[in-house]
């Protein structure tokens, strides 16, 4: 009895690493391998052509190398280089304006739903109608946007033209503005993101209690009141969910972008992800796109965790207030 | 020692599916038999691939007992792959660029030498084409096309601003350009948002005030950014740009949207490559000549830009005999002259035959011919970072023409970094 106890949990233990195994192999194979790997990469000047991948502070004669705090400095060649990089500061404060100016959609995607959130035919058609460009992908998306706001051609020239917000001779020159060029891809990677939310919102909507609702319109309060004070608070599950896509969409705008601007004119709407694939792919710096990727890691990461942190804390300290008194506000 | 539990051992023979298929699939990436000739294409568009499938149909035809193998890649991933399989796994032909692209490779070893190749074939190469496809007197490359850059200009619009005729000089160009501003006319279309046309005005200027061997020096890493012969380049320039010769929305443009400008009559001159031939529409097909751009100093030998496709053998390629036999036969006056029908090209074996009923193949022809030396293009000359320091360099010169000073030292500064790290 004794030893089939003893036993009994080393044979357990041995199926559950084996069960685990295929997850843990792909896992360390294609995640945790090419993030430490990035990170060696950060360090050296490959070209994607050498067959020797060597630390910068490690190759060529290091005689000269008069310590080890010099060469690990040499070794973070690419990060000193990053410091003095305009287009690297371009990229970073394009990546901050993405992800102050995305969440733009959440809040649009909330007033869509608490608008549509009633019943009757016609709304379902509104519905479907905005849900529309979250079907499409976001390449269709960007190339839409850049004809609409092309100067000479496009649609939003036109209109502007037609209200008499432009004189006749003027271009409208949001996409060509080294400044503004940036605001024009994150509107357009909005319009499908804004559907998103409300799709979101909507599933979160229809989860809410009823009878708390109900109590406090008895209890008199007026429309506004009851959305600020019971609904949006009552939503914020969906919320959380809402506020990690988006700031998750933010980090990884990418896509629009290359089909919006390619980063142009001249760098000025690059974020770290672009900037990064441009210096690794098409200027072959594998290296030094590493640098970026991993700036981009740690930005990231560090963001992700101090939000879960800050909304965990959040939800243990509301359900902890809540569980007393429920009624103690009235 | 028990036996395993059933989840336990489905999922051990899963594992070893999966090893196997794994082990397959590297394996059959490879190649198949010696005898095959693999040939890695990036003639991917339609009337490219048209082009190239019908080049190796005449090769099979007249060597039947070759197996050839043609795997088409797109463009933009062939440029990053080629870096992948040139060193381990190359195939036996592969086609590419000239230039500093190609260069690249040479200086490491993964081009094979076929000047056995050009001793039999070399007497039918203009002079231009020659140069294009060696390194240091041995020969690496078989050019396949090369096209012509020039204006395309609206006649009836210089007929409205009264220009007599094309302007063959500096001088007359700046007239041309004041005569169309005064229509109110954009002079020149220009469409950066692919920043590569914006090069061509640099590659030019430079070729004809400062002539190619300083160009191709510059661009070589040979010669400096900072340098007074490009500063005088960018000048004349900046005097194009302060007239309002250029749209002020280029940035917005690809190239396609700029050429709208000028079928539409809003803009009167473009300088772009030849393949805009084949998109005239026909509306205006009547209304659009052709013009070498101008010559800015006399004493300069004439150069052109003509950036050439070629295709070469990898040091690593296995079926080297066979990879001979295909780029003698890709050599031939017949297969050059097919090749380049089909792809609307002009071909660099000067005794192949051109349909010159086509007005634009015509003036290119006369004018590689006459050309005492050809460049490849801003980015196909110099090292892919130092192009695209350079090409978003001259978009913002062309927005803020007087920070030309600290765009000039930023492609120093890039092209100084790239000489260190090649070394």
């Amino acid at each position: 009895m004794k030893q089939r106890k003893q036993r009994r949990p080393v044979r357990q233990l041995r199926s559950a690493w084996l069960l685990l195994a295929p997850s843990l192999i792909l896992y360390s194979l294609y995640v945790v391998f090419p993030i430490l790997f990035t990170l060696y990469l950060s360090t050296t000047n490959w070209d994607g052509l050498s067959s020797q991948v060597v630390p910068m502070c490690l190759e060529g004669n290091s005689a000269d190398s008069t310590g080890l705090f010099q060469v690990f400095t040499r070794c973070l060649g690419n990060y000193s280089e990053l410091m003095t990089d305009p287009q690297f500061w371009t990229s970073l404060k394009n990546t901050v304006l993405w992800m102050i100016m995305y969440p733009i959609a959440a809040v649009v995607g909330l007033a869509f739903a608490l608008f549509f959130h009633v019943k009757g035919y016609l709304v379902s058609l509104y519905k479907s109608l905005i849900f529309a460009p979250m079907v499409l992908s976001l390449v269709v998306v960007g190339t839409i946007w850049s004809w609409f706001l092309q100067p000479h051609f496009g649609l939003a020239e036109f209109v502007l033209k037609r209200a008499g917000l432009l004189a006749a001779g003027e271009e409208f020159s949001l996409m060509s503005s080294f400044d503004y060029a940036s605001i024009g891809v994150i509107i357009a990677a909005c319009w499908p993101h804004a559907a998103y939310c409300m799709v979101l919102y909507l599933a979160g909507l229809s989860n809410l209690q009823a009878n708390v609702i109900e109590a406090a319109r008895i209890d008199g309060v007026n429309r506004w009141q009851l959305i600020w004070h019971v609904i949006i608070p009552m939503l914020r599950p969906a919320t959380i969910v809402v506020a990690l896509v988006t700031f998750i969409g933010s980090m990884r705008a990418f896509d629009i972008i290359m089909v919006m601007t390619a980063g142009g004119p001249a760098g000025s709407t690059h974020v770290l992800a672009s900037y990064m694939y441009e210096q690794t792919f098409q200027s072959f710096r594998y290296g030094y796109g590493a640098a970026v990727a991993v700036v981009l890691f740690v930005l990231s990461l560090g963001l992700i965790f101090a939000y879960l942190l800050h909304e965990s804390a959040a939800l243990r300290g509301a359900s902890g207030k809540r569980a007393p008194g429920g009624n103690d506000a009235t | 020692m028990q036996p395993l539990s059933f989840p336990v051992r489905a999922l051990g023979a899963l594992c070893a599916v999966v090893a196997l298929v794994a082990v397959f699939a590297i394996g059959l990436h490879g190649r198949a038999h010696a005898g095959d000739l693999v040939i890695n294409s990036m003639a991917s568009d339609p009337t490219a691939k048209k082009a190239f499938d019908q080049l190796v149909d005449g090769f099979k035809k007249q060597n039947p007992g070759v197996n050839v193998k043609v795997n088409t890649i797109d463009h933009e991933s062939y440029k990053v792959q080629i870096r992948t399989w040139l060193p381990n796994q190359a195939p036996d032909v592969a086609t590419w660029f000239a230039g500093n692209r190609a260069r690249f490779f040479i200086d490491k070893g993964l081009v094979e030498p076929i000047d056995d190749v050009w001793a039999k074939v070399g007497a039918d190469f203009g002079a231009g084409a020659k140069s294009a496809s060696g390194v240091a007197g041995k020969m690496y490359l078989l050019p396949l096309n090369y096209y012509h850059w020039g204006f395309y200009y609206r006649k009836d619009l210089f007929e409205k601003a009264g220009i007599k005729q094309a302007p063959e000089n500096w001088d007359a160009f700046v007239a041309a350009v004041d005569a169309l501003s005064r229509q109110k006319l954009i002079p020149v279309a220009l469409g950066t948002k692919q920043a590569w046309p914006a090069a061509a005005w640099f590659d030019f200027i430079d070729m004809r005030l400062n002539g190619l061997p300083f160009h191709l020096d510059l661009l070589a890493g040979k010669a400096s950014f900072t340098d007074a012969k490009v500063k005088k380049t960018m000048a004349m320039w900046a005097q194009l740009v302060s007239k309002g010769a250029f749209p002020k929305d280029a940035p917005a443009l690809t190239w396609q949207e700029a050429s709208a400008l000028l079928w539409q009559g809003k803009a009167a001159m473009y300088l772009m490559g030849n393949f805009i031939a084949s998109e005239i529409p026909a509306e205006v097909k009547d209304k659009i000549g052709f013009f070498r751009f101008p010559t800015i100093d006399a004493t300069v030998a004439s150069a052109e830009v003509a950036p050439t496709d070629v295709i070469f053998i990898p040091a690593k390629a296995r079926n080297k005999e066979d990879a001979k036999k295909f780029l003698l036969y890709a050599a031939t006056s017949d297969a050059q002259a097919a090749y380049n029908e089909a792809n609307g090209l002009l071909p660099p074996n000067i005794k192949a035959k051109v349909d010159l009923s086509n007005p634009y193949r015509k003036a290119g022809m006369e004018l590689l011919s006459q050309a005492q030396g050809l460049s490849q293009f801003f980015d196909r000359d110099a090292d892919p970072q130092v192009a695209k320091a350079g090409m978003d360099g001259f978009v913002e010169f062309l927005a803020f023409p007087n920070r030309v000073d600290a765009i000039l030292s930023r492609m120093e500064v890039t092209q100084k970094r790239v000489m260190r790290e090649t070394k």
